[in-house]
């Protein structure tokens, strides 16, 4: 028949290649499982330090492997060994992939030389949860936090990563921020690349 | 014949809740949604007359919940799901059921449109943001900020679209 393909069968699924496959996952499907995620971490945990903590680790192995992925496709293997550069890279392309927009806004802090934000007017994985007003400060932006560390972990800039909310005046809902702090070596060797 | 009779004494029953004189003129008066096993889990009154204690709210969720599953055993139609919408003079009061058993009702200014697509957006709303949040208990009260903010929204659209106001 005109028009059908042989598919080459791949006897090691790591010979197949990296196909692009579907951009999109239902929204619906991805809150229910990160909902089921957030409750199965609750029932392991005693205190809401811990249970941030669980979702940053879950968070941080999403991330090192996005890392990988996308160096291979979208940036043809080459590595990102400036600041800036591996920052606007987190700001753009991963938020692209991962969330179908780049973040709202990218700061440097104002107080510290190694403190930059990532703002976001609302996370896509926070869309549909209401924090209970007895969990305080909690926020399941610690999953996306999470996965700034993989990355930049994973790309040579160790950095503690957190997320936090904003309130904004005017506002309802506060603004969600990704606070990140660089290592001392990681100023030290831009310091030195000039 | 004896189903009408009980239609009528039902609504009778249910205006001594609900019996007022619209101050306002808003077309909706109170929201409830039931859980599977009868219980209240949200409650919003909007008019500003015939306001309820909570006892009171609770009692007549239950109430309804009792009526509405006799009415399906009551029908004399074969595969009825129950109680539609109920008229009464001072009121109308329009109920959706989910395929789960959850019930959403709405007691309105009598005559009031679109009850029935405004049902189907609160619930569509209780899917999103209720559901799909995991601080919260299935079958518990709704305590989910983001569903009141939705809710007040889609209500306050209803409301200018009604009354043009």
């Amino acid at each position: 028949m005109i028009g059908v393909g042989k598919i080459k069968q791949y006897s090691n699924v790591l010979d197949k290649p990296l196909a692009k496959g579907k951009q999109e996952v239902s929204l619906s499907a991805f809150a229910f499982l990160f909902s089921e995620l957030v409750q199965y971490n609750q029932t392991q945990v005693d205190n809401i330090a811990e249970l941030e903590r669980r979702l940053e680790d879950a968070g941080y192995a999403v991330g090192a492997r996005v890392l990988e992925l996308l160096c291979h496709r979208d940036k043809g293997n080459r590595r990102e060994t400036r600041l800036l550069g591996i920052l606007s890279f987190v700001h753009s392309t991963v938020w692209k992939v991962l969330f179908g927009k780049v973040a709202d806004s990218l700061e440097k802090g104002t107080e510290h030389e190694d403190e930059y934000m990532i703002s976001e007017k609302e996370l896509l994985v926070n869309r549909f949860i209401s924090i209970p007003k007895d969990m305080g400060t909690f926020n399941c932006g610690a999953f996306v936090a999470g996965i700034v560390r993989g990355v930049l972990d994973s790309a040579g800039f160790p950095a503690v990563v957190t997320a936090h909310f904003v309130p904004m005046e005017g506002q309802q809902r506060p603004r969600t921020t990704i606070l990140i702090k660089f290592a001392e070596e990681v100023l030290r060797r831009e310091a030195r690349l000039g | 014949m004896s189903l009408f009779l009980f239609i009528l004494v039902i609504s009778r029953f249910f205006s001594i809740f609900f019996l007022q004189i619209p101050l306002d003129m808003a077309a909706i008066y109170s929201l409830y949604i039931i859980n599977k096993s009868g219980g209240l889990i949200f409650h919003k009154d909007y008019g500003s007359a015939g306001r309820m204690d909570t006892n009171d709210s609770l009692r007549v969720a239950s109430l309804w919940h009792s009526m509405h599953a006799i009415s399906q055993q009551l029908s004399p139609v074969v595969g009825c799901s129950g109680i539609e919408l109920l008229e009464a003079d001072t009121f109308d009061l329009h109920c959706f059921q989910s395929l789960t058993g959850t019930k959403f009702f709405v007691v309105s200014e009598p005559g009031t449109q679109h009850m029935e697509s405004l049902l189907k957006v609160i619930y569509e709303l209780y899917t999103d943001y209720v559901l799909k949040n995991p601080f919260y208990e299935i079958e518990m009260p709704i305590r989910c900020e983001l569903f009141d903010i939705h809710l007040t929204q889609a209500i306050q659209k209803d409301r200018v679209a009604l009354t043009g106001r």
